[in-house]
């Protein structure tokens, strides 16, 4: 049964693919942006109704809420008005089937095709286990869950809900259409139309073989196969809008269209609407196109077009806080607010206000985010293959505008990453840029009198291959059972998912109670009972500078309607002492307690200690 | 090698000839050493980073690591 549902959620996402890759043929038919590579058609059509799609929601979402009903008759209204796209998506799947006939005639490139057909197949059926991943039952899932149905309200409790982005609105169209497992499946999407735009960039930089090693390299990196398949983040999206639109930038330029400048800040803009960071890619872009169209006029329809695509969930954060990068700059634009305690937390979990930034070792990062990646941000989780192939930058940097747009926007994006955050996998978007540029510097030693650089590159993607596969292996093995059907829902998610048990604790004693339960735990995603997030380190209102007393708990207790509170196992520190006293008073009465195990620190690691959970009923009289 | 074209987007960026003098450094000896050298240097200090978690899963391979 497992199995056929999650064949079934991919179906649907291939469905949504063929309505959104239809509808966008028609989109570039009628402005005139067709290019004659059917494959690169098909990416910009997909990517311009995806990214059409996430704004659209966007502003429905905003004013009257995201229906199913309404979803629906949305989508079928896009299959509809595809009209003749249908048949330039027909011609697509054609070429696509041509391809791999052809393919048949030549051993490497067959081989080649077919690993990366089995890791696509083996990423598809993990992207279907159910959701486990930190900052998805944290925030990038709960977030769209709190707003299915509904107008779009902030999430106070939720400090992490106001960096959501657009390409959320792709796990809400998930949510909103039956489950998560859709979700995760166009998360996935994202992953395989970025694996695509790198085919399309490295074709133009080496020879079909090589583009097919990037490809696979790419599909076989930690970051990308976490981030594509179980991480339950939408990142990947990223990669696939920004590499898009260096490729309709680098036509623009060949061409002299403005309209491919247009569509390529649109693309740049998609990317930035997923996260405050992103914005660095606009930006860069932006400065690129002025420089190589030798003209401002393009730069400004790119960045206008940028904005156009991208700008909503700064505008709903100003809308809301004062602040479009809240809580980042509320310190001096919404001062009167501020919870100094949660803001010092949020910027040394993303890395702002702690980076460091001596000369000595911002010239230090490039190597060290990589090479001792577990200080920043999971930057091993790259690989070590840009690194590696950096000195053949050499031999690949020409001067062409695709070489110099690729080259300047992975260098602006790094340089961002640098002065601000230093976590290795906000890089993510730019990743394919850097795969696609060394590795155009070894496919260059093909055919050289270099014998030793091409079997030091050779041996070098070969040990690659061979732990990234071993990685995998090692990931896939706890994911690829329950998506099979091999193993229970409930089991995996006992084993694998973050307080998993402490929110079934939760929603089984709940049942038939009344009143709203507030809980300190991070993961909070598959509570089905009502709930007030009050981790301090993740919750604006719950300043510790606010709630001392046990007065003051019991206010806003009554101000937000809590008459339990979930003990598993302590309250958090700073305000530990206020909730003690409730106890020691009376005000708090055990009402049911079990024994839990919780899980610790990242998933792979399994590491579980025991814990108790009590319920405690609010007394006040 | 042939390559299926139906999927080529536009006109490829290569091959491009290198500057004769670009030619004349990689294909250098020395180049090529360091190169390697390099490439020992940055795959050695990469994988180290994963000695305790491979080291934790197989023991045995304790005995190999470095």
């Amino acid at each position: 049964m497992a199995l056929v549902s999650s064949l079934a959620s991919l179906l649907a996402v291939a469905a949504l693919l063929a309505v959104a890759a239809a509808f966008g043929f028609r989109i570039l038919r009628a402005l005139n942006l067709l290019p004659e590579s059917r494959l690169e058609g098909f990416l910009y059509a997909a990517a311009l109704s995806f990214s059409g799609l996430q704004v659209a929601l966007f502003l429905v979402g905003m004013t009257i809420g995201v229906k199913r009903s309404l979803l629906v008759a949305l989508l079928a209204a896009l299959a509809l008005a595809a009209g003749k796209g249908w048949r330039q998506l027909g011609e697509t799947l054609r070429s696509l089937a041509t391809f791999v006939r052809e393919l048949r005639n030549t051993r490497g490139l067959l081989l080649l095709t077919v690993a990366i057909a089995a890791v696509l197949l083996l990423d598809a059926l993990q992207a279907m286990a159910p959701l486990s991943g930190s900052d998805a039952l944290h925030y990038h899932f709960t977030a769209p869950l709190l707003d299915l149905g509904r107008t779009f309200a902030p999430h106070f409790d939720l400090a992490q809900s106001f960096e959501t982005g657009q390409t959320h609105l792709l796990i809400l169209a998930g949510l909103t259409l039956g489950s998560d497992h859709l979700a995760l499946g166009l998360i996935y999407l994202g992953g395989v139309l970025a694996a695509g735009a790198l085919f399309l960039l490295a074709r133009q930089l080496m020879p079909a073989s090589w583009a097919l090693t990037v490809v696979l390299v790419f599909l076989l990196t930690p970051l990308v196969f976490w981030q594509m398949t179980v991480a339950g983040a939408p990142d990947v999206w990223m990669a696939f809008y920004t590499t898009l639109a260096v490729l309709a930038a680098a036509r623009g330029v060949a061409s002299r269209h403005h309209r491919w400048f247009v569509l390529a800040g649109w693309l740049a803009g998609a990317a930035a609407g997923a996260k405050y960071t992103g914005w660095a890619i606009p930006a860069v872009l932006v400065l690129l196109i002025a420089a190589e169209a030798r003209s401002l006029r393009p730069a400004v329809l790119a960045g206008v077009a940028s904005l156009a695509a991208g700008i909503y969930p700064l505008l709903r954060n100003f809308l809301w806080t004062g602040d479009p990068f809240f809580p980042f700059f509320a310190r001096w634009l919404a001062p009167g607010s501020v919870n100094t305690y949660l803001l010092a937390n949020f910027e040394a979990d993303t890395g702002m206000g702690t980076a460091r930034n001596s000369i000595l070792h911002m010239l230090a990062y490039p190597f060290v985010v990589v090479l001792q990646g577990t200080s920043y941000g999971v930057g091993h989780y790259l690989g070590p293959l840009v690194l590696a192939f950096a000195p053949l930058l050499l031999l690949a940097l020409r001067r062409t505008p695709l070489i110099r747009l690729t080259a300047l926007l992975w260098l602006g994006v790094l340089g961002s990453n640098v002065l601000t955050s230093q976590m290795g996998r906000f890089l993510l978007p730019v990743f394919p840029l850097a795969l696609a540029l060394v590795f155009a510097g070894v496919a260059r030693l093909e055919g050289k009198q270099l014998a030793l650089a091409r079997v030091g590159c050779r041996a070098t993607i070969a040990l690659f291959f061979l732990f990234a596969a071993s990685s995998y292996a090692i990931y896939a093995k706890d994911f690829l059972p329950v998506a099979l059907g091999l193993e229970s829902r409930q089991n995996f998610l006992f084993r694998k998912a973050p307080d998993y048990r402490t929110a079934d604790f939760v929603n089984r004693q709940m049942a038939g109670r009344d009143g709203a339960v507030m809980v300190f735990f991070r993961h909070v995603y598959y509570l089905r009972v009502p709930y007030v997030p009050a981790d301090p380190d993740k919750s604006w209102r719950m300043d510790p500078n606010r709630y001392r007393t046990p007065e003051q708990l019991l206010d806003l207790f009554r101000q937000l309607g809590v008459r339990w509170v979930l003990k598993a196992p302590a309250y958090p520190e700073p305000m530990a002492p206020a909730f003690e006293q409730l106890e020691a008073q009376g005000r708090l009465r055990a009402a049911a307690s079990e024994e839990i195990d919780v899980l610790h620190g990242w998933r792979i690691g399994g590491t579980r200690e025991p814990a108790r959970a009590v319920l405690l009923q609010v007394v006040d009289e | 090698m042939t390559e299926p074209h139906h999927h080529s987007p536009q006109a490829p960026d290569f091959p491009q000839p290198l500057s004769p003098r670009l030619e004349r450094l990689v294909a250098s000896r020395p180049f090529q050493l360091l190169f390697l050298l390099w490439l020992l240097l940055v795959n050695a200090i990469y994988y180290a980073q994963y000695r305790d978690l491979i080291t934790a899963r197989w023991p045995v391979v304790r005995s190999l690591w470095p």
